[in-house]
């Protein structure tokens, strides 16, 4: 029998498996779903040595040998101080000594913490500044933007360059009402996360109730691109069972 | 300034001894007995001591990377560059020390992936010894455990030391090992894998049915948005929908119910209503992540180092 | 309808709902129409992006996925990896996400390769480099933005004619010295680890993302700044890139008729990727998608009209 075959076959056998949860949780769901833990673990192991600790540790502690035309590296012996400093990680099971586990723990956290603030401006700097959007029109010469294309022959082609270029200089009224929208949604959104001081006042209130609708805009979109991911991970199992396995329609 | 060339160097020759040398396995080795008897020593550390020696271990990790950001940085650096003071030296072995730091936090947290496996085999090895309930499932899932790290750890072993010539890319020289580990990677764990995160979407359809209700305006402005946000998605809606506007406009691109189309509805909503509202979601965590960045640095936060 | 329709309608057995799920998307399956869409922004500013990135540069792919995200994922990757087939453009590919992402990564080009020429076809050590798994993504994003060679130091290929060579000796890198001489870092991502990128490379090289539809929308503030120069995002940007690969961008078609893919920010035409056949992961498995989000548009209508109706008729009575 066809090697692929075979793989396919367990593949689609462990997909229905699992899929049989959605019918009731029986043994054979729950006999995939421990076969899927152990193999998880299994790679983890394999895994933690063949993709980092062999070429980040192993090999700089000890060097490598010279190979072809590439000279010997030498091994560097201070990385021998970093498998005690995680094996302190594993006093977490420990009652009495669980502290020390702290400390490699705050080493990551402490870089971690410092690159934030390294990189605090990188992420939102550009963000501030393209928020800065403006509120007040340059042109009234059309109350919305003209467009950037034409009808020729029935088909639709670009405007000159020159023309284009002079209508994205231009802040058109539509334009700035948009982004006079996009301002007071920030600002009011922003305003939601504001837990230092107690919201008192009509315009304090309403401001952060309208935030909080504003909010609700950006998690129905969120929920929208959710919900198309979900459906392409349902979409390419049955097309992994359907058309890969049983090769129906192909 | 001779004493700073060490400094422009984050790895100097000091610490290193040639590969496979004598001297350097006996550096190793009482290396790793001074790291390890520190640990011991830990152990016997009084109460008062554990919460300086945490709070030293965090601040230093940090402080390397602030320093990072404020020491003045050299610009247009060249390889064979030396640094002409105590600035510039500082700088440079910043910089060069840099990619050794992060290489020794990813190998510590190399180390610290170990306790989620340690934990796992600790309940399942628990159960069996003591045939506590559904014991039978955990003999499955050692088996499995331990299948894929034989075959796993054999296929490295082939591909990484055995196949200078690269032979094992292609699938007519594979050997069992080679094909029991992708057996069991591609044909059975990638598969499991693929198979668990898709039944979330079953439960969304059944969510959306029985719990998806416009009751608060809240909701009906999140329903609102995300029907935009699918119908956008969906081009047998989207495009009839647009030609049917350019029938009425007559593909006049200057019309004003071009505004009308899916896709122009759903493009300033997402410029004029999302994104601001995603930024501002945004900021709220990236202050909060500084403002918490700050207090673990400084050891502020007493829940983490005492 | 009586009230007892409706109740009963609201609490139908959820295993129906499962069953119709199914026969939805297994019918969307077998629909081998092509569906016309029109691309997103910012899946046509990556797909332009990418082809003005200058062939001799090569590209940083950052393949952070494993199969739990293989419905939109795989089809990114894919995508890509053909594109750099085609213009014969040099890449490293590499993870920091997930240490099963390598393994998954190289499963594709595999997979890839099958369906390339014999003369198109991808070679470890020639065209591109596997540099594997990295844990700590902060750290290496750093490093690499600080020194690129340093980060990497030490990593070796195997060759096409055998043996293993430093990268930096190869085809691949020879010319490179840092961040800013590689041509762009693209994200194949389900997770955060672009916004790692965005801080620590920022304004250093260009920056593309192809993400899952999870993460997408968070990364389009980033998008919308030009933090990021192109995003696309779940299966919809797999099948617009799709599109753009086989029609161009602003091409007019052979009868003359305006082209697909037509989109006034994009300044000229940008050629379809010559040879490419528009078979991929995305045009299969969108007119499925098509299908379910109308099911779910239905479901959420007829949900609400029960509830609406069932409270109705309690009112009457």
């Amino acid at each position: 029998m066809d090697y692929t075959v075979i793989k396919l076959t367990c593949g689609a056998i462990a997909t229905i498996g699992l899929y049989s949860v959605l019918y009731k949780e029986t043994k054979l769901y729950r006999f995939f779903e421990h076969l899927f833990l152990g193999l998880a673990v299994g790679t983890s192991i394999v895994l933690v040595w063949k993709e980092t600790l062999y070429v980040n540790w192993w090999q700089k502690m000890t060097g490598t040998p010279a190979e072809g035309t590439d000279p010997s590296q030498p091994g560097f012996w201070l990385y021998a101080m970093l498998p005690p400093i995680g094996l302190m990680g594993y006093m977490v099971f420990s009652k009495k000594h669980n502290w020390i586990s702290r400390l490699p723990i705050g080493i990551i956290l402490g870089a971690w913490s410092g690159q934030w603030i390294l990189n605090w401006f990188n992420t939102y700097g550009p963000q501030i500044l393209d928020s800065m959007k403006p509120v007040i029109p340059t042109t009234w010469d059309s109350f919305r933007v003209p467009a950037k294309q034409m009808l020729v022959n029935g088909n639709l082609e670009p405007i000159p360059a020159d023309l284009a270029a002079q209508i994205s200089a231009n802040v058109y009224p539509t334009q700035a009402i948009s982004n006079l929208i996009f301002v007071v949604t920030l600002v009011s959104s922003i305003s939601y996360f504001l837990f230092s001081f107690e919201m008192k006042g009509k315009f304090i209130n309403g401001l952060n109730t309208f935030g909080r609708w504003m909010l609700m805009i950006g998690f129905g979109c969120i929920f929208g691109a959710t919900v198309m991911a979900r459906f392409a991970l349902v979409i390419d199992r049955m097309s992994f069972i359907f058309q890969e396995w049983l090769r129906l329609g192909l | 300034m001779n004493f700073l060339l060490p400094l422009a160097q984050a790895e100097p020759p000091a610490f290193s001894q040639p590969h496979n040398s004598p001297q350097l396995w006996t550096a190793i080795i009482i290396t790793f007995l001074v790291s390890f008897a520190v640990l011991i020593a830990l152990l016997f550390a009084p109460t008062k001591a554990r919460r300086p020696v945490i709070w030293t271990g965090t601040f230093l990790s940090g402080a390397f990377y602030v320093l990072l950001f404020l020491w003045p940085k050299p610009i247009n650096r060249a390889d064979d560059d030396l640094p002409r003071n105590a600035v510039e030296g500082v700088s440079f072995w910043i910089s060069d020390f840099q990619p050794t730091f992060a290489a020794s936090t990813n190998v510590i947290a190399a180390f610290l992936l170990g306790l989620g496996i340690y934990s796992v085999l600790r309940v399942h090895i628990t159960r069996l010894l003591k045939r506590q309930k559904d014991w039978v499932f955990s003999v499955v899932l050692l088996t499995a455990m331990v299948t894929m790290v034989v075959f796993g750890y054999i296929d490295y072993v082939q591909r990484e030391f055995h196949d200078k010539e690269g032979k094992l890319v292609e699938m007519v020289n594979w050997g069992p090992a080679n094909y029991g580990f992708d057996l069991l990677f591609d044909g059975l764990l990638q598969q499991m894998d693929a198979a668990m995160f898709s039944m979330i979407a079953f439960f969304i359809l059944s969510a959306a049915f029985r719990a998806f209700r416009v009751r608060s305006v809240e909701a009906t402005v999140l329903m609102g948005s995300a029907l935009i946000m699918i119908l956008s998605l969906m081009g047998a809606i989207d495009v009839p929908w647009s030609n049917m506007v350019d029938g009425i406009t007559g593909k006049d691109p200057s019309h004003f119910l071009n505004n009308m189309k899916i896709s122009e509805v759903k493009g300033w909503f997402q410029s004029t209503l999302q994104v601001p509202s995603l930024r501002a979601l945004e900021f709220g965590v990236g202050l909060g992540a500084l403002a918490m960045g700050l207090r673990i640095w400084l050891g502020l936060e007493k829940g983490g180092v005492s | 309808m009586n009230e007892n329709f409706w109740s009963k309608l609201q609490a139908i057995d959820r295993r129906y709902l499962y069953a119709i799920l199914i026969l939805a998307v297994v019918s969307g399956l077998y629909i081998k129409v092509e569906i016309p869409a029109k691309a997103d922004d910012s899946s046509v500013m990556f797909f332009k992006t990418v082809a003005e990135i200058p062939p001799e540069k090569p590209i940083l792919l950052q393949s952070d996925w494993t199969n739990s995200t293989r419905g939109e994922n795989q089809g990114h990757l894919e995508a890509i990896l053909k594109i750099l087939a085609f213009r014969k453009q040099k890449f490293a590919v590499f993870s920091l996400a997930d240490p099963q992402a390598p393994q998954v990564a190289r499963n594709v080009i595999r997979l890839v390769n099958d369906s390339l020429p014999e003369e198109g076809k991808l070679v470890l050590g020639r065209d591109y480099v596997d540099l594997g798994y990295f844990p700590n993504a902060e750290a290496t994003t750093l490093a690499m933005g600080i020194n690129l060679r340093s980060a990497w130091e030490g990593r070796k290929t195997k060759m096409p004619g055998g043996g293993e060579m430093d990268i930096w000796q190869t085809e691949v890198f020879k010319n490179v010295k840092k961040i800013e001489d590689v041509g762009a870092v693209i994200y194949v991502t389900a997770s955060a680890t672009v916004d790692v990128g965005i801080q620590r490379l920022g304004g250093k090289t260009t920056l593309l993302c192809m993400c899952t539809g999870v993460v997408g929308p968070t990364l389009l503030p980033y998008y919308s700044s030009g933090q990021l120069s192109g995003v696309a995002i779940g299966l919809k940007g797999v099948y617009d890139i799709e599109m753009m690969m086989a029609y161009g961008i602003n091409k007019k078609q052979a009868d003359g008729k305006e082209g697909k893919v037509m989109n006034t920010k994009v300044p000229g035409t940008i050629e379809p990727i010559e040879g490419y056949k528009h078979n991929g992961r995305g045009m299969t498995y969108y007119a499925a998608l098509n299908v379910v989000l109308g099911l779910l548009i239905f479901a959420i209508v007829i949900g609400n009209v029960a509830m609406f109706a069932s409270g109705q008729n309690r009112r009457k009575r």
